[in-house]
């Protein structure tokens, strides 16, 4: 072997790293992707029901909403502030690998009666960002979130996918009844026991594509699911 | 890649692997005899030589996107910056950092004959043995028995003291002289072998 040819377990370590730089760009390009698809499909729903309905704005405002579970959504806008805010659940708070404040939820009902819930990591009761070992208190507005019909649906999800040195995807909801929840991403399950309140957090290293993501559960003896796609 | 390719202009490698997998696999073949080198000459155990050297190129694919830089010389200086910081992190805590290649889902290729022999040539390590053995031939003989007691087997001062029916202040000079007589005779030689690493 010559000195300028690299011997194989170096080799392979390269393959690997090659591999792993694929597989990062390829994830990141689907939720940029992802991301400029959801705007648009925001922005074009708000456009054709400010122009087809005679109450446009109130149309816009529940397509702001984003109802569903099955739409994730960055965060909750100013204007579906906390009807009732039924403040920060401590007993959803689930660590990060890394360590730092926990991840926890904080959940409300919006002006249209809807359930909502935004995440972000806990400190001394608020919630905020963590970036740099520095915990940032944020406002329910400027949290990722997403709002839904508990009470019809029986469960209200949202993924939140975070980019940088430490990525992490990080599915979040409440379910109606405390059930078990099966949450699939990356094509692996993880089966989640809410706690009292109903929410339950899963936080999982790397970033992974959502469209194949699903989180499910029995309610009322039927089986209620969700996807991201 | 090959380093004679990659003059000191050029454009950084790690800049453009932010979305090009290609560039990453040829800035690793780049840096990499470099960076493990850097490590045997320190760690002298190709087996955490070769783990710190996948851990810094793991932590530097996850942090690529904070690299600022835009030239060689940039990219360089970063990843030795991360390359230093796990090798301080292993001397302070005496156990390797495997988060990163964990988490990129890695799988940590086994060390044969010829990757050991590979690394033990491009360190350069066995020059660098004979020239050692060669400065502690040169100082005193109770200096050089006294270096042996203390760096080559780690054993206490006092420890040391007893063996040889003197104080601990004794052996501390005995050692502290051997080791700058060896500095005098090795400095240049010692500075030329890691001057690259």
């Amino acid at each position: 072997m010559s000195q300028d040819e690299l011997p194989p377990a170096l080799r392979e370590l390269q393959d690997q790293l090659h591999e792993a730089a694929q597989r990062d760009i390829e994830v990141e390009r689907r939720v940029a992707q992802r991301l400029r698809r959801g705007r648009f499909r925001r922005w074009l729903l708000v456009a054709v029901a400010a122009i087809v309905s005679a109450g446009g704005v109130a149309v816009a405002q529940r397509v702001l909403d984003r109802e569903g579970a099955d739409e994730p959504r960055e965060t909750i806008p100013e204007k579906v502030a906390p009807a009732a805010d039924l403040g920060v659940i401590p007993s959803s708070a689930t660590p990060d690998p890394s360590g730092g404040p926990p991840w926890a939820m904080r959940a409300f009902t919006n002006r249209d009666d809807l359930e909502c819930i935004a995440l972000g990591r806990l400190r001394e009761g608020v919630l905020g960002t963590y970036d740099r070992r520095t915990f940032r208190r944020k406002r329910p507005s400027a949290l990722p979130g997403a709002c839904g019909s508990l009470r019809r649906v029986g469960l209200v999800v949202a993924a939140h996918l975070r980019g940088g040195p430490e990525p992490r995807t990080i599915v979040y909801g409440l379910v109606r009844a405390a059930r078990p929840v099966r949450v699939t991403v990356g094509g692996k399950i993880r089966t989640l026991q809410p706690d009292s309140s109903g929410s339950f957090i899963d936080v999982r290293i790397g970033l992974f594509d959502m469209d194949t993501a699903r989180v499910s559960t029995r309610i009322d003896g039927r089986t209620v699911s969700r996807s991201f796609g | 890649m090959r380093p004679a390719e990659c003059g000191s202009t050029r454009k950084s490698l790690l800049a453009r692997s932010v979305d090009d997998a290609a560039a990453y696999a040829a800035f690793y073949e780049h840096y990499v005899r470099r960076v493990s080198v850097y490590f045997l000459r320190r760690v002298f155990d190709p087996e955490i030589a070769f783990d710190l050297t996948a851990e810094t190129f793991a932590l530097a694919l996850e942090r690529r996107r904070q690299f600022r830089g835009d030239s060689a010389q940039e990219e360089q200086g970063w990843l030795f910056a991360i390359a230093r910081s796990l090798l301080h992190a292993y001397w302070r805590k005496g156990r390797i950092e495997r988060a990163a290649v964990a988490r990129l889902g890695i799988e940590r290729p086994s060390l044969g004959t010829e990757d050991i022999e590979y690394l033990h040539h491009q360190a350069g390590i066995e020059a660098l043995r004979v020239r050692l053995a060669e400065a502690l031939d040169a100082v005193r003989p109770e200096q050089a028995a006294a270096i042996r007691a203390r760096v080559l087997e780690e054993r206490e001062y006092a420890e040391i003291a007893v063996e040889f029916a003197t104080t601990p202040d004794v052996i501390r000079a005995r050692v502290s002289r051997g080791l700058k007589t060896m500095q005098g005779l090795l400095g240049n030689k010692v500075e030329d072998v890691l001057a690259d690493a």
